[in-house]
C-alpha cells in the first residue's frame, strides 16, 4: 500500500491578536499661527535641548502667541495627570519627544 | 516601533518626526541643524488633516490586563509539513526567535492545557510594544514552540501575567536599547516538581525545564508582545540572554529563607518571579575566607560604572553561590546586613564620571535641582529593599551580579494559582479532570 504524505500542516498563528484601544486625537490646526506651544520631554540626554531647538524653528516660520510652556516627564513611564492636565491648560499644541 | 504602538492605541495615523540618531552623547549645540532638517515636516505633522477616520476601533477593555476579561482565539493557517520548510515559513513571518520550534499544532496546544484550569481565552496580560493579548490558548501556542512539557505551563502563566502588570513595564522593556532580558525565577515546591535547576550551570544549557520555560516567555514576547530585534526590539546589542533565562532558587543550599519569603509569600508557596536586567557578570572570589572578604569584592564588582543601576538606579539581583553564601552566613550575614552593606558601599565615585554624564543622570531625576554632586558616591539601588538577594549555582566560588533595568522596571513575583487565584501546593492540582 502506498501512502501519501500530507503537503501542510495546520498549526496556530502564534501571534494571537492585539488589543487596540480607543484613543480620540485632538484635531488638526489649520495653522500653528497664535497658537501657544507646548514642549513635553521625556529627559533623555539632549531631549529638551533637540526639542527647544525644534520649536525655536517652528517659531521661526510661523508666528506663535508665546514662547513655548516646557514640562518634561520621567523616562520610566507615561507623564503624570498633572503634567497632562497642565500642558492642556497652558498650550494649544504640544511636541513631544520619545525614546533615546 | 512608535508605529507599532500608536496602530495598538489606535493612532495608525499618527503623526511623528524621526530625527537621526545620535542624540545623545552630543553637545547640545548639535542639535539645531538636526531641528532645522525636519522644520517642514513637522510644521505639516501639526498641521494636515487627519485623511481617515484614524485608527481601528477597539476590541478591548484596553489599558492593563483585566484578568477575567476574555481574549479571542488564535487563528489557524496551512503551512508545509515539510520540517525544513516549516521552519523556513517560521522564519519568514518573524514567529520564531532563530531556532527551529515546534509545529503549534491544535493537538499540542490542547495538550498543553492539561495542567491548566483557565479559560483558554482568559487573558493573562496585554504585552507591549504591539499590545498582544497573551490569552492563555496564546501562550501556549508559544509553550508548545519552545518544547515545554505540559507540566511546566503554569510557571510559564504566571510569568506572562507578571510582565502584564504595570508596574513592569513590558513596553520599555521590550522596546529599550539597553541590552536586558526577562529572568525568570522559581521558587517553592512546584519549581521542584517541574525539575527546574538552581544548582551546577544552573544560567546555562542543558536543563530542560529552564531552557524551554525561558525561552517559551521569550516567544511570547516576540510574538505576542512584537519585540522583534530592530521592529519592537531597540536592543542596541541586546544579550544572548534573551534566548533564555530561566531558573531556580537553590533553596536546599540556601542558608537564607527561600527568595519569595522575602516578596511577602510563604516558603511553601510557589511563585515565579520576572526580572528585567541583564546577563549575569562574574563575582570571582576564591581568596576571601570571610564573609567581609567576600562583601568586599561583591561591593566592588557591584558599584561599577556602565551599568543602567548607575543611570537610574532601581533595582538590582545578586545571586550568591552556595559555597559564599555557607561563608556569608557562618559569619552572621543575612539578607539584611547584605543589603545595607551593598547599598552603602556598592557605589561609583561621581568624579569618576564626565561631568555631562552626571548631568544626564541628574537629569533624569529632577531637571532642577541636581541630585548628584561632583563629591557624590553613585547607588546602585533605589534603596535598600531595591537589593534582591538569591542563592544559585554548584560547587565553587563565582556569584554574580544582574544589573536592573534602573527604575523602569519592578520586579514582579508572582504565585501559581489556579483559576480563582487560590496558591497551589502542586501542579496536580491544577489538572484538567
Amino acid at each position: 500500500m502506498t501512502t501519501v504524505a500530507a503537503t501542510t500542516t495546520r498549526v496556530y498563528d502564534p501571534t494571537g491578536h492585539p488589543r487596540i484601544i480607543p484613543v480620540q486625537p485632538a484635531a488638526r490646526p489649520q495653522s500653528l499661527e497664535g497658537l501657544r506651544p507646548g514642549i513635553l520631554t521625556n529627559r533623555k540626554m539632549n531631549a529638551r535641548a533637540l526639542l527647544e531647538a525644534m520649536m525655536g524653528e517652528v517659531a521661526g516660520a510661523v508666528s506663535l502667541a508665546s514662547a513655548p510652556v516646557v514640562e518634561s516627564k520621567p523616562s520610566n513611564g507615561p507623564p503624570i495627570q498633572r503634567i497632562v492636565d497642565s500642558m492642556k491648560e497652558s498650550a494649544d499644541f504640544a511636541l513631544v519627544g520619545t525614546s533615546d | 516601533m512608535l508605529h507599532l504602538e500608536a496602530e495598538q492605541r489606535g493612532l495608525k495615523d499618527l503623526r511623528y518626526v524621526v530625527v537621526s540618531h545620535p542624540i545623545g552623547g552630543l553637545h547640545a549645540d548639535a542639535m539645531g541643524p538636526k531641528a532645522q532638517a525636519v522644520t517642514g515636516e513637522l510644521i505639516e505633522a501639526f498641521t494636515k488633516p487627519y485623511a481617515s477616520s484614524n485608527g481601528a476601533r477597539a476590541n478591548g477593555a484596553g489599558g492593563a490586563a483585566a484578568a477575567s476579561d476574555l481574549g479571542r482565539a488564535n487563528v489557524m493557517v496551512d503551512l508545509p509539513a515539510d520540517e525544513q520548510a516549516l521552519r523556513r515559513e517560521f522564519a519568514r513571518r518573524t514567529w520564531s526567535d532563530g531556532l527551529p520550534v515546534i509545529a503549534p499544532t491544535e493537538e499540542r496546544v490542547e495538550a498543553m492545557l492539561e495542567y491548566c484550569d483557565r479559560d483558554p481565552l482568559e487573558v493573562l496580560g496585554v504585552i507591549a510594544p504591539r499590545r498582544g493579548e497573551a490569552t492563555v490558548q496564546a501562550t501556549a501556542v508559544c509553550a508548545v514552540m519552545a518544547g515545554c512539557e505540559p507540566r511546566m505551563f503554569p510557571a510559564l502563566v504566571a510569568a506572562v501575567q507578571g510582565i502584564g502588570r504595570e508596574e513592569f513595564n513590558v513596553s520599555g522593556v521590550n522596546a529599550t536599547t539597553h541590552p536586558n532580558t526577562v529572568l525568570m525565577l522559581l521558587n517553592g515546591p512546584i519549581a521542584r516538581e517541574i525539575g527546574a535547576h538552581g544548582g551546577m550551570g544552573c544560567f546555562g544549557p542543558t536543563f530542560e525545564t529552564n531552557a524551554t520555560l525561558g525561552r517559551a516567555l521569550r516567544l511570547v514576547q516576540l510574538n505576542i508582545g512584537g519585540a522583534t530585534p530592530g521592529l519592537g526590539d531597540r536592543a542596541t546589542q541586546g544579550t544572548p540572554a534573551k534566548f533564555t533565562f530561566c531558573f531556580a532558587e537553590n533553596e536546599a543550599e540556601s542558608p537564607w529563607a527561600p527568595f519569595q519569603t522575602t516578596r511577602g509569600f510563604s516558603a511553601e508557596d510557589s511563585t515565579v518571579t520576572v526580572y528585567a536586567c541583564e546577563a549575569p557578570h562574574n563575582i570571582e572570589d576564591h581568596g576571601s575566607n570571610t564573609g567581609l572578604g567576600i562583601m568586599q569584592t561583591v561591593v566592588g564588582s557591584m558599584g561599577q560604572a556602565g551599568s543602567n543601576n548607575i543611570l537610574a538606579r532601581g533595582d538590582t539581583l545578586l545571586a550568591v553561590t552556595p559555597e559564599h553564601a555557607a561563608v556569608l552566613a557562618g559569619d552572621g550575614w543575612d539578607r539584611e546586613k547584605m543589603r545595607e552593606h551593598i547599598f552603602e558601599l556598592a557605589r561609583f565615585p561621581a568624579d569618576h564620571l564626565s561631568v555631562e554624564f552626571i548631568d544626564h543622570i541628574n537629569e533624569r531625576i529632577d531637571p532642577e535641582t541636581p541630585t548628584f554632586l561632583k563629591d557624590s558616591r553613585l547607588p546602585i539601588a533605589a534603596n535598600r529593599e531595591s537589593i534582591h538577594i538569591i542563592v544559585a549555582g554548584g560547587p565553587g566560588k563565582h556569584s554574580s551580579w544582574m544589573p536592573g533595568f534602573g527604575d523602569m522596571s519592578l520586579p514582579q513575583t508572582v504565585a501559581i494559582t489556579n483559576r480563582h487565584g487560590e496558591p497551589v501546593r502542586s501542579i496536580e492540582e491544577l489538572r484538567r479532570g
